[in-house]
């Protein structure tokens, strides 16, 4: 394991820090977009389109207009960022402004629309098929090979391989965001300035997409927000505030608080989306993997830029193939718009090639543990495919090795299907599987972070970003305390996602907050300590010590002292007596190339910023109603270096429920012929709830591998600790013998028993 | 939200008044009614809302007359914790702990539960967007042909497969129960009928008062066993509801057809037998007998008789 010596940390790592925010949307207290200017704002609602693919040819507000209460009616030609094209059902074509959101949700259905039908395809298999009608949502293609990536001669190495295997991988699960908080904004006009409050985890991103949207100078619209009732990826985006912005240009500039229902909140925003594959292996009987054909399929749905052409990442990287095919084509169907769910590509990515993994030890007759060992690759091992990359996967092997341990799973797999039924006639299965992430690191642009200090010698972090997903800002907080050697109830959160006096801290997600961020805040904070130590030989108690300089002094709980005589020291308060505001800026850069080796990088030091995780599920399968019980879950998350300690915990505690989720109840249902949604709610989208789970079932380990790219060693989890649930459908084909395939959703019942044939 | 005036019942007269213009809706626990009317899924929705939980007794569990006696207004808590119902109709305490949630149970009424319209997703798709022939007569049933998985297996009642979405019904069904409205006592058997929005028979204006259960003979048992997708909370996709005592015996499946749905040829199949598992089994093949499968949901056969199997194998 690439585990380095490392100091003490002072507040870094300590489990009794607790989340400053979490208490608060617990409680209530957390204020949310829709809490501003109660009192004097109107509403705003929309109507969704009722047919996949067509146009439209006329609305008719006349109905809804003369509503008692109903202020004024929008339609494509106001807002940016509709369409006069439908491309799927749900599409906004629409929206009331009204004195109450109830009159207004009442009056979109007021509005008569005609729409010219056109020949939709909502199925992503006929979308690829020849002659198929076309989406409209790309020009002249409904599909696009998104990633095309050869390594090696793979076409040779599988036909000279000893053993040959072709498997397929049906569609993985295709579902909705189960966020607190429904989309919803309150946008208002002062002049040609827009000032907006919206849900956001990336609010200098929405920024852009509104400058965008309206053509308008940047310095011009304001943004702010504060609580996001969840994020996940579903708060990026402009978050309807072109939509709200909009609507108030409409009523002369008057405030408007759209608010979607929770059924057009999940219509208009993005979906995970679903990925089948096709799996060619080459190897030798006794398991070396030779070569490889991966060719997957993912279905975007309206969304021409689907983020899935990195699906096929942690098969890339995960495992020494030196001859290997990667390819990935995006589709587009008539249906919602695939994006952003707890990040992207990996989950159903894993769900894929672990599958097909899982396929070939069988068809070799191993024990799938011992087949990835043989082909895993070793910590520290470098990009095999962008040798001037000096990254690597740093602690996947040791963690698959922790599992197989912790687990007991040597003295609990069995063949799969075979001598494993349990006391109560239940069928045993057990699964280990883990990769090497695509997300955890900075990604591209810079990140940046301002610190600011008080005059009581308290400090603010002030975060560019939305307070849902508190991990991110509340890592900056342990960063900026540990750094200026600050207690860390001395450091709270300060002036959240105001763009006007925030730098762009990235997506305030999981996987790459920390790496950018973090480092963002670190170089802030190393900022602010430089000036602080330089008013504080300055001041008495430590001026009048001979020749003093900054290098002399170090601080720790909010004290600043001479490191040759530690009495000699004064608090961060006598610092600030007299001392003009000072704050401190700094920036993260992605910095994994031999020829970036910028931040605090050293030139050709390993660093990974990307996350990696494992798990392992042990599940019982109930052989007569096809029920599926998770019996233990495991979920190790290699974090470089864990900061947060107890926000760690629970964002692995939360992984494992949101593999489960994945793996046995987010789903979606349709009416095909239509392309309706009909599980826009959550009794249908089954959203699980807390007592679908045992917590005591659910283990979490954090390994602290050491990330020279991260602040202090550490890295994203956020999307690697919800990957592989993939280890809980390879448990049940452990169980039952039987692969059940999950359909584009949760692998239920009915499912499972058609596998066993009972169906 | 639709618009709606919303008035206090001080009696069931009150109630039955304030509901005979026919454009207002009787309200309790309101699990399933709010919900429905935030999705504005019903096309002629009430104006006015009549409040029955301000009527004073119509709350109570208790045992008169030779008779198990529930007001409408009981919380299905109050009668999943109750020692009587829960030692004597083991099959309701058991069907009412198997409602949705603890807040939910905490809200919903027994009176409530009975009258829930259904879950098809057709029929609850927000704002009316399907033409559901339960909602209008010219509709169409849109499950027959596409999204059907959770729907019945014993063919449509009055042109619609739903799944009686009711816990609670097929046990009262099953122990014989009747159901004391403000016009009339009906057989719960009889209660239950597929009439446009809803599922029971009341007419407009009437509501459900007492639910009455004969007293069992002694020795008998009964149980309820439910299967859904998700256990924690959600809608029954087949349950059994099971008496047996004697040379009786009462199956009733839930989740598989509109309304409960006896199951005689089973019920003949275990009628004085001993309860054993090939008792069981066999009584459990019979349960299915004339269902017939959608296009997508054929596992609910072999759950339907699963589920007989098991709650044959509790009255043990």
């Amino acid at each position: 394991m690439a585990l380095v010596e490392r100091p003490e940390m002072k507040v870094i790592g300590k489990l009794e820090n607790p989340d400053k925010l979490a208490y608060h949307v617990v409680t209530g207290n957390a204020d949310f977009a829709s809490d501003r200017l109660a009192g004097r704002k109107l509403y705003g609602a929309i109507k969704c389109s009722t047919i996949m693919k067509g146009v439209i040819t006329k609305i008719d507000a006349t109905k809804a207009l003369a509503e008692p209460g109903v202020k004024a009616v929008v339609t494509h030609e106001d807002v940016p960022s509709w369409k006069e094209g439908i491309f799927f059902w749900g599409q906004p074509v629409a929206g009331v402004i009204a004195d109450d959101p109830f009159i207004a949700e009442r009056a979109c259905n007021l509005i008569e629309v005609e729409y010219e039908d056109r020949p939709g395809v909502f199925d992503p298999d006929e979308a690829m098929k020849s002659g198929a009608p076309l989406t409209g949502i790309r020009p002249d293609s409904n599909t696009n090979l998104a990633t095309n990536l050869d390594r090696g001669d793979p076409d040779t190495a599988i036909a000279n391989a000893p053993v040959q295997l072709e498997t397929t991988q049906g569609y993985t699960t295709t579902y909705q965001h189960a966020t607190l908080e429904p989309h919803q904004s309150v946008s208002w006009w002062v002049g040609d300035n827009l000032y907006s409050w919206i849900p956001s985890q990336h609010i200098h991103g929405a920024k852009n997409s509104v400058v965008n949207a309206f053509g308008m100078p940047a310095n011009k619209v304001h943004l702010f927000t504060h609580f996001t009732g969840c994020g996940h990826g579903d708060k990026t985006g402009d978050n309807t505030a072109i939509e709200s912005a909009a609507m108030s240009r409409k009523v002369n500039g008057a405030p408007v608080n759209l608010i979607k229902t929770r059924q057009k909140s999940m219509l208009t925003h993005s979906w995970m989306f679903a990925i089948k594959s096709e799996i060619k292996w080459g190897a030798t009987a006794d398991g070396e993997i030779l070569g490889v054909d991966a060719k997957f399929y993912g279905d975007g749905g309206s969304n021409a830029m689907a983020p899935i052409g990195n699906c096929h990442f942690g098969l890339r990287t995960t495992y020494d193939i030196p001859d290997a095919r990667f390819q990935v084509t995006t589709i587009t169907t008539n249906s919602p718009a695939r994006g952003y769910w707890r990040c992207v590509n990996d989950p159903p990515g894993a769900c894929n090639y672990d599958r097909a993994l899982y396929k070939l030890a069988a068809h070799l007759d191993m024990d799938p543990y011992q087949l990835i060992m043989k082909n895993i690759r070793e910590n520290d091992a470098p990009d095999l495919d962008a040798p001037y990359r000096v990254w690597g996967g740093i602690a996947v092997k040791d963690m698959f090795e922790w599992l197989h341990e912790e687990s007991g799973y040597a003295g609990k797999w069995h063949k799969p299907g075979e001598g494993n039924v349990m006391d109560d006639g239940r069928l045993h299965g057990i699964a280990i599987t883990g990769h090497w992430d695509s997300h955890g690191s900075v990604n591209g642009a810079s990140r940046g972070g301002i610190v600011t200090m008080c005059p009581d010698g308290t400090a603010l972090v002030n975060v560019g970003g939305g307070r849902g997903p508190s991990g991110g800002p509340i890592t900056c907080v342990h960063i900026v305390a540990e750094t200026l050697g600050m207690k860390y109830e001395d450091v709270g959160l300060g002036d959240w996602g105001a763009t006007d006096t925030t730098l762009d801290a990235g997506i305030q997600a999981g996987s790459g907050f920390t790496s950018g961020a973090g480092t963002g805040f670190l170089n802030a904070a190393l900022d602010l300590r430089g000036k602080l130590f330089s008013y504080a030989i300055q001041k008495a108690g430590l001026r009048d010590i001979e020749g003093i300089t900054v290098d002399d002094l170090d601080a720790e709980n909010s004290e600043v002292f001479y490191k040759k005589d530690p009495t000699k020291r004064i608090t961060y308060r006598q610092v600030m007596s007299g001392t003009p505001p000072l704050a401190g800026s700094g920036f993260g850069w992605a910095s994994h190339t031999k020829n970036r080796a910028v931040g605090n990088v050293p030139l050709g030091e390993v660093c990974n910023s990307n996350g990696n995780a494992c798990s392992a599920a042990e599940v019982a399968v109930d052989p007569e109603t096809g029920e599926v019980e998770v019996l233990n879950h495991w979920n190790a998350v290699d974090t470089g270096r864990t900061i947060f300690k107890q926000g760690t915990i629970k964002e692995m505690r939360s992984g494992s429920e949101l593999q489960i989720w994945q793996a046995l109840y987010s789903g979606s249902i349709w009416d095909k012929a239509s392309g309706a949604c009909l599980s826009s709610n959550y009794t249908e989208a089954m959203m699980p709830t807390s007592m679908c789970f045992k917590g005591e079932n659910l283990h979490q380990q954090d390994f602290e591998s050491y990330d020279a790219a991260g602040p202090y060693g550490a890295h994203g989890i956020g999307e690697p600790c919800v990957t592989n649930y993939s280890s809980i459908i390879c448990a049940i084909f452990n169980a039952t013998g039987k692969w059940v395939e999950p359909d584009k959703g949760p692998c239920t019942p009915d499912k499972v028993l058609k596998a066993l044939g009972k169906a | 939200m639709y618009k709606i005036t919303h008035v206090d019942a001080t009696s069931v007269d009150d109630a039955v008044a304030k509901l005979a213009d026919g454009s207002a809706a009787p309200i309790a626990g309101g699990t399933d009614l709010i919900t429905t009317l935030k999705g504005m899924c019903i096309p002629t929705p009430p104006a006015k809302l009549v409040n029955l939980k301000t009527i004073s007794g119509l709350k109570y569990i208790k045992e008169e007359g030779g008779m198990l006696k529930i007001g409408a207004l009981t919380t299905l808590t109050e009668i999943a914790k109750s020692s009587v119902v829960k030692s004597k109709y083991t099959v309701l305490a058991e069907a009412a702990k198997a409602v949705a949630s603890p807040e939910l149970r905490n809200a919903g009424t027994i009176g409530g539960n009975i009258c829930q319209m259904p879950r098809c997703p057709y029929f609850r798709n927000e704002n009316n967007a399907f033409n559901c022939l339960r909602k209008d007569s010219s509709g169409l049933c849109y499950a027959l042909t596409d999204y059907n998985v959770k729907h019945s297996i014993f063919g449509a009642a009055s042109g619609c497969v739903d799944g009686c979405p009711s816990d609670v019904a097929p046990a009262l069904v099953a122990l014989g129960a009747k159901i004391k409205t403000s016009k009339r006592t009906v057989d719960a058997a009889d209660f239950f009928a597929v009439d446009g929005l809803d599922i029971t028979a009341l007419e407009d204006g009437e509501i459900v008062v007492e639910i009455q259960v004969p007293e069992l003979a002694s020795g008998t048992k009964s149980a309820y066993r439910k299967f859904a997708f998700r256990k924690s909370i959600d809608f029954p996709l087949v349950s059994a509801a099971v008496v047996i005592g004697g040379s009786n015996a009462s199956i009733v499946l839930g989740g598989v057809y509109p309304i409960p749905r006896r199951a005689a040829a089973a019920e003949d199949a275990i009628k004085g037998k001993a309860i054993d598992e090939t008792s069981a089994a066999a009584a459990s093949e019979q349960a299915t007998k004339g269902s017939v499968a959608l296009g997508q949901n054929k596992y609910k056969i072999q759950i339907a008789k699963v589920m007989t199997k098991r709650a044959i194998l509790a009255c043990k």
